[in-house]
């Protein structure tokens, strides 16, 4: 039996990850150049929201911390300590054609299974039972997604107020109105959810991101949105179960493998 | 006997439980009864357990659910056996009680104390246990020399989706009472109960000294070379900036 120990596989290098490294637009033809960071924004306060998040406390691989991080009063990790992460705009990306899409990260969105799975067989993890799957959506403590949407989230997490006007009241109506989990929003590119007793323990879950888009920090910005949220919570025992190739990517999020020496054990008798 | 890393950052004042991400209808408690120990349900493809009856496929041959006919053809496992039945338990002057109906969060923070976990916020552990998915606790079934009668002399429990997948959590037994088989017992009868749910992944956190009773109850460790990862709250920048963040509050 293959233990769901499902976790990004930033490890597995897909082929157009290295193309879209190369950072030239004229990369035309693969699905990947399609979405590119926008450079320029005038809405300088969405880019808070992004930078809290992706580059905030975990930086580069290797990275110490520097002294500005630490000493500045109200460095990005602490700003986004406790705002509203329930939704939070990621970042903007533009697809050659011109139009733009926005990532947002979002907890308790409902999630169809058969979407869920259908990211499953992207990353190339085996399918499961539809009914299984939408048991154990239902029944997690917490269920995290990162969507692909043609609208900026209404209440886009900001610390700055003067962005309000920025964020998409110009829509009016739109349907990312927050009135609710509309799962129809925007394309599923990523999740994460977690099981937990809601008072001490908690295990992460299925965490995975649509190649298209790995390699741009958005695995890292949903464990840490999810974390965060465990966090604020007061959940502090947060697990789970990682390939050995991956176990690096959570390290830098703060995560260790076998804590003082505590192994994670499968129930299998065929073992 | 211990188990599992519970880094608990210290206690503090429960919080409104927020099933977030959680639809409305919440799955129903699970079942307080104790388990049929001498007959293990098995299902394997073409024997189809009775909700899948229910649905019209118990025949095998409907093929308008394809979902539901990869249910039926994953082989479940078998729950391991229990190897030593309530009876004998019965006479050695203890019983198995399913649910947390009846345990005393007080008397449970006596029992992680003297176990070597940490003692607990009693609202907040109380808020554990409701949003605990499964419970099994071992209950004096006579007054002794070393218990009295009802006393909590064991306890296990385990959180899942009712699912994909559980994880068991704070397996304890009364010193006085262990070397006796509880312990196994409780692991055994709380394993064998989330198998029998037809839970695909079953997993727990254990210390090194006790790797190896684990994997006497059909556990191993990091199988295919996955390893059991935990978020750092002491030791790492973000689990100490949401500390601060949060004490400022």
């Amino acid at each position: 039996m293959r233990p769901a120990s499902l976790s990004l596989d930033v490890a597995r290098p897909a082929a157009s990850t290295a193309t879209a490294r190369s950072g030239s637009s004229a990369t035309k033809g693969t699905s990947r150049a399609l979405w590119q960071v926008v450079t320029s924004r005038p809405a300088q306060s969405r880019q808070v929201a992004c930078q809290g998040f992706l580059s905030g406390l975990f930086g580069a691989p290797g990275s110490t911390l520097s002294s500005k991080e630490d000493t500045a009063g109200a460095g990005p990790g602490e700003d986004w300590s406790l705002e509203n992460l329930d939704e939070v705009l990621l970042t903007e990306l533009q697809r050659d054609d011109g139009s733009t899409g926005y990532v947002v990260y979002r907890n308790g969105s409902v999630v169809d299974a058969v979407e869920l799975e259908n990211l499953c067989d992207k990353v190339g993890w085996p399918r499961r039972p539809h009914n299984k799957v939408q048991a154990a959506l239902a029944n997690s403590f917490l269920v995290a997604t990162l969507t692909l949407e043609d609208e900026p989230p209404a209440s886009s997490s900001s610390s700055d107020a003067s962005s309000s006007s920025n964020s998409g009241s110009s829509n009016g109506g739109s349907s990312s109105g927050g009135n609710g989990r509309d799962s129809r929003r925007g394309r599923l590119i990523g999740l994460a959810r977690c099981t937990s007793d809601g008072a001490f323990n908690a295990t992460l879950w299925d965490i995975l991101v649509d190649p298209e888009f790995q390699g741009r920090g958005l695995g890292k910005a949903l464990v840490e949105g999810v974390t965060r949220t465990l966090l604020r919570r007061e959940i502090t025992n947060i697990t789970l179960f990682a390939d050995g190739a991956v176990v690096d990517f959570y390290t830098q999020l703060g995560y260790a493998a076998d804590p003082e020496g505590i192994k994670g054990m499968f129930w299998d008798p065929r073992y | 006997m211990r188990h599992t890393c519970s880094r608990f950052s210290g206690s503090a004042a429960a919080q409104p439980r927020c099933r977030v991400g959680l639809s409305p209808a919440t799955a129903p408690a699970p079942p307080r009864v104790l388990l049929p120990l001498n007959t293990p349900k098995l299902r394997y493809g073409g024997a189809l357990p009775v909700t899948h009856a229910v649905l019209g496929v118990a025949d095998g041959l409907n093929t308008q659910k394809p979902a539901l006919m990869a249910d039926a053809l994953q082989q479940t496992l078998p729950p391991p056996p229990i190897s030593k039945s309530d009876e004998v338990f019965l006479e050695a002057g203890v019983e198995f009680v399913w649910g947390t109906e009846g345990v005393d969060v007080a008397e449970l923070n006596n029992l992680f104390e003297k176990v070597g976990f940490p003692r607990r916020d009693p609202t907040r552990l109380a808020l554990a246990l409701s949003g605990t998915y499964r419970t099994v606790w071992i209950r004096a079934a006579r007054k002794s020399r070393l218990a009295k009668l009802g006393q909590l002399l064991g306890f296990a429990r385990a959180t899942s989706d009712g699912s994909l997948s559980a994880v068991i959590w704070d397996v304890a037994v009364a010193p006085a009472w262990q070397r006796g088989g509880l312990g196994r017992a409780l692991v055994e009868r709380l394993t064998a109960s989330l198998v029998t749910d037809g839970i695909s992944t079953i997993t727990l956190y254990a210390e090194p000294n006790v790797v190896a009773l684990y994997e006497k109850l059909g556990y191993v460790s990091d199988p295919d070379g996955i390893k059991g990862v935990a978020f750092q709250s002491k030791h790492s920048k973000l689990g100490r900036s949401m500390a601060a963040a949060m004490q400022r509050q």
